[in-house]
């Protein structure tokens, strides 16, 4: 009798646990939240940035920067975020350490934004080295491995992103090719992956 | 642990496999030796090295077999036969040296950078350093009586920059009545001309050497505008002059002056070409009075005086219109005297005391002033034999310095005769290099880029001043947290044996470890407005070195001598071991695009050091008929040479340059003991790589013809 009854009781408690979880599903999905991968967005002008919304993956025409509808811009190796001093948006960003896919969450303070006197995500040190004379390859801007842009957009969204190339087609610059200034490709070309949290936490595994 | 494991395993092994060649050398000697129909006077190596003498390991003449430190001479035989011209190509087949260029050929040893390793001739420092490295182009050859090699620190002696070790070169004294012209031309129209002149009768000795030495350079890249070494010519004049006015009281004058000119063509275009014309010039000249006086048997002191100076001047002009792009000079002056007195107690009991006092300054286009310091300093070593098989050297000194304090290097060696074949021997030495000018007092922008370099003295008034001038965008560190400039330190530690198996046959083993802290590194302080950094000078590197080198020679019959050598080390820097140990250090792949975390055992060290190094040189000598001949191998192992990854330290196989051999030939002939033809190959297999090793130029053919007359002279040792 009792081992039938303790039966029950587990039987009803697996259905209620069952009933309540498919509850969950049908309120709240949870979706993993995969990378982005923008390919040789062109920073190319030396006048205008190129603005460029997370949320649409899309750049932004420069009519609106005076909007929160752009959440970054790139001119040459200058990156600025719409806060500050550079836009009317909310954005803020810093760079950590790490390695992308293991920064499973946003880091809580430390967001600075655009100011007269820096920008919040540092250049030259910050997201990239530049090579100078000395070294092969020569006057090269190259990403620092293992620094994540962690950001938040216009609208306070978080967003974490890797720059991975500065040069058109993602060129691998270990090369000659790379190396002699004459064959090298193109610069002020972005390549970066990049996820974005629409729902507001600092979560980059998954949304619900 | 580990490592020490390691080392002693590699050195059981090296000593494993030297015994059993040495079998097959004995071998093979016996059987020669059986053949060989004519017999020759058997003159014993062991007393050979014990006629070597050495003056580098304690500032004074001592036979080579009695010092507790390892030394290692190469006298001029071997230089000659080599058909050596330059310092450079003489220690760049030296077992565990190399030559390594940043701004000039440099020696690195021990796996350190050239600008810890000091230069003397005849016991005074060479000066004129650029970004630390002494061009040992500068320094001709032909007139040197031997180079010595003194590894590990050597501060205890000789003070500053004497961290890895210490190179002197002997030249010449005047020996007999005799004088030498000697004319050489070789590939890259390369031509050598010198004259020496011998006078030594009674109290009056002279001694005088001249050489012009002139390249049209060489040009690996030839599509590109300027030459890989562009043409140059030097000039070196030597004199010295002994009398002894009494036996107890000597005198010696000694005098070089060096004067060397370049021209070359640079392209500073970035898409059209913009051409350059540049010229330099070196001067370097110093001047040596020493007076010794013996007061009785026991007791000997010496005056030396020396003089420096050291200038360059350069000059870019464009080519079009003549305008000067860039003109710079630089202005340096070396001033020691120095007293030393020596001891004899008795024959077990050697004490040396000295004390002096050097005045350096500096004047350049990139320091404000004229810059100056001084340095007072004493030192003490006592020799001594506190048993027959034991010889201990102690030796210390401390430098008191004006521009950042006062340091305190002592040095303790000790060789112990275990019987007739073998020593063994250790030292523990401190080892300093003093902050040098530029990163005391540097003050300079580079015009063309806008970056701005301080010396730590010039931090704070430099900073207020772009302050002041709306330069500084904003300040990154607080320069008050720079602190002080320290001197970098190193503390080495040498052990080894020596080991004469058979007769003629020696081996070295000699396992060095040096923890060197305080170097000193650069980092940015301040951005400026035109987003280029001020940097700065400060004291934070912590580099270890460590290997094992190990050195074997054999001689067939007085005429043939094989050598071998060889070096292993490991230099890393201790602060990117503990990043790599937390996880900090990263890289990515240039083909996926992924970034992974960089093990510690992908870390290969620092930079433009060979994990191994290796030479193997015959020499052969038949002194009846005058035939020299030499072989010569010399590996070097592969090296990193810059990051291409992105995380700036080492580890990636792209990062590195392969290893290489070159090889190097020559044969010479004496006729009639006046006359001396030779010829040679230096890098015989033509071995190039442009864009890593630029300084190697390919295949280089000379030849020589010399004529030596003599007179009757005193022969004076």
């Amino acid at each position: 009798m009792k081992y039938v009854f303790n039966l029950n009781v587990a039987l009803l408690f697996f259905a209620f646990v069952l009933i309540t979880s498919c509850d969950d599903d049908d309120e709240n999905e949870v979706t993993k939240l995969e990378a982005t991968a923008t390919v040789d967005l062109d920073a190319v002008s030396t006048s205008k940035f190129t603005l460029f919304n997370f949320e649409n993956n899309a750049v932004v025409a420069n009519t609106d920067s005076i909007s929160t509808k752009w959440d970054i811009g790139f001119r040459g190796t200058t990156i600025i975020l719409n806060g500050g001093t550079s836009g009317p948006g909310l954005a803020s960003g810093q760079i950590v350490s790490g390695i992308f896919d293991e920064l499973l969450e946003a880091p809580a303070t430390e967001y600075a934004s655009d100011s007269q006197s820096a920008k919040a995500i540092t250049g030259s040190g910050g997201w990239y080295t530049y090579t100078g004379t000395t070294a092969v390859p020569n006057h090269a801007i190259l990403p620092i491995a293992g620094k994540v842009l962690v950001l938040k957009t216009a609208d306070g969204k978080y967003v974490k992103m890797e720059i991975i190339s500065y040069y058109k087609g993602n060129p691998d610059t270990t090369t000659s090719t790379f190396a002699d200034l004459n064959t090298r490709p193109a610069s002020r070309y972005y390549t970066f992956n990049f996820i974005y949290q629409p729902d507001g936490t600092t979560n980059f595994e998954t949304t619900r | 642990m580990r490592t020490t494991n390691i080392v002693w395993y590699i050195l059981v092994r090296c000593y494993r496999l030297f015994l059993s060649g040495m079998k097959v050398m004995a071998i093979a000697a016996g059987i020669l030796v059986c053949m060989s129909t004519r017999a020759h006077a058997q003159d014993s190596l062991t007393i050979k090295e014990l006629a070597e003498i050495v003056v580098t390991a304690t500032r004074s003449e001592r036979a080579l077999a009695e010092l507790p430190v390892p030394v290692t001479i190469i006298q001029q035989k071997q230089i000659a036969s080599m058909g050596a011209l330059r310092l450079n190509e003489v220690l760049g087949e030296q077992t565990g040296l190399s030559i390594v260029s940043d701004h000039g050929s440099g020696i690195q040893m021990q796996g350190f950078s050239p600008e810890y390793t000091l230069i003397l001739v005849d016991g005074e420092p060479l000066i004129g350093r650029t970004a630390g490295t002494l061009e040992l182009n500068r320094i001709a050859v032909a007139n040197i009586k031997q180079v010595e090699i003194m590894k590990g620190p050597s501060s205890s002696l000789y003070g500053s920059e004497a961290l890895a070790g210490v190179i002197n070169i002997i030249t010449e004294r005047p020996n007999g009545v005799n004088g030498t012209v000697t004319s050489r031309y070789g590939t890259n129209e390369t031509s050598d001309f010198s004259a020496t002149l011998n006078y030594q009768k009674n109290k009056l000795g002279a001694y005088a050497f001249a050489d012009r030495y002139s390249t049209k350079g060489y040009d690996l890249s030839p599509d590109t505008e300027g030459s890989t070494v562009s043409p140059f010519t030097n000039y070196t004049f030597q004199s010295k002059v002994t009398y002894d006015f009494t036996n107890r009281l000597k005198f010696s004058l000694s005098g070089r002056y060096f004067t060397e000119e370049q021209k070359s063509i640079t392209d500073i275009g970035t898409t059209e070409p913009v051409l350059l014309n540049g010229s330099g010039n070196v001067d370097d000249w110093n001047v040596n009075p020493v007076v010794s006086y013996t007061f009785s048997e026991k007791l000997k002191t010496t005056f030396r005086l020396y003089g420096s100076k050291y200038s360059t001047t350069s000059i870019q002009k464009y080519q079009g219109d003549g305008a000067i792009y860039d003109e710079t000079y630089f202005d340096q002056t070396f001033t020691r005297p120095e007293i030393q007195t020596e001891y004899f107690l008795n024959a077990k009991n050697i004490l040396t005391l000295g004390f002096g006092r050097i005045w350096e300054s500096v004047e350049a286009t990139r320091y404000d002033d004229r810059m100056k310091y001084q340095t007072n300093y004493v030192y003490a070593q006592y020799e001594w034999q506190p048993m027959s098989k034991l010889n201990l050297l102690l030796g210390g000194r401390y430098d008191d310095h004006s521009a950042y304090g006062s340091q305190f290097s002592p040095k303790l060696s000790a060789q112990y005769d275990v019987n007739s074949w073998l020593a063994i021997r250790g030292s523990f030495g401190v080892g300093f290099k003093a902050p040098d000018f530029r990163q005391l007092y540097l003050n300079f922008t580079n015009a063309t880029v806008g970056y701005t370099v301080l010396g730590s003295r010039e931090l704070a008034a430099g900073i207020a001043r772009l302050q002041a001038e709306g330069q500084i965008e904003e300040v990154l560190v607080d320069p008050s947290t720079f602190g002080e400039i320290k001197a970098e330190t190193s503390r080495a530690y040498n052990a080894g044996i020596k080991l004469q198996p058979f007769k003629r046959s020696f081996l070295t083993v000699n396992v060095f470890r040096n923890d060197v802290k305080d170097l000193i590194d650069t980092k940015p302080v301040a951005r400026k407005v035109n987003q280029q950094y001020v940097y700065s000078y400060y004291n934070v590197a912590k580099v270890y070195t460590q290997g094992i080198e190990a050195e074997a020679t054999h001689t067939l019959s007085n005429r043939i001598n094989f050598s071998l050598g060889y070096q292993l080390l490991i230099a890393k820097d201790k602060q990117v071991i503990d990043q790599l140990k937390a996880g900090e250090v990263y890289a990515r792949d240039p083909q996926t695009n992924v970034t992974r975390r960089v093990r510690e055992s992908d870390y290969g060290g620092l930079f433009n050091r060979s994990r191994h190094m290796l030479n193997a040189k015959v020499f052969y000598e038949d002194a009846e008929n005058g035939w020299i001949a030499s072989a010569r191998a010399i590996y070097r192992g592969r090296y990193g040479f810059a990051d291409t990854n992105n995380n700036v330290i080492l580890d990636d196989d792209s990062e590195y340059v392969e290893g290489y051999v070159v090889y190097n030939v020559s044969v010479g002939k004496t006729f009639l003991k006046v006359f001396k033809a030779q010829a040679g190959c230096d890098n015989l297999f033509n071995y190039t790589d442009r864009q890593y090793i630029p300084s190697l130029p390919g295949r280089l053919l000379w030849a020589s013809v010399a004529v030596t007359l003599s007179g009757k002279g005193d022969s004076k040792k």
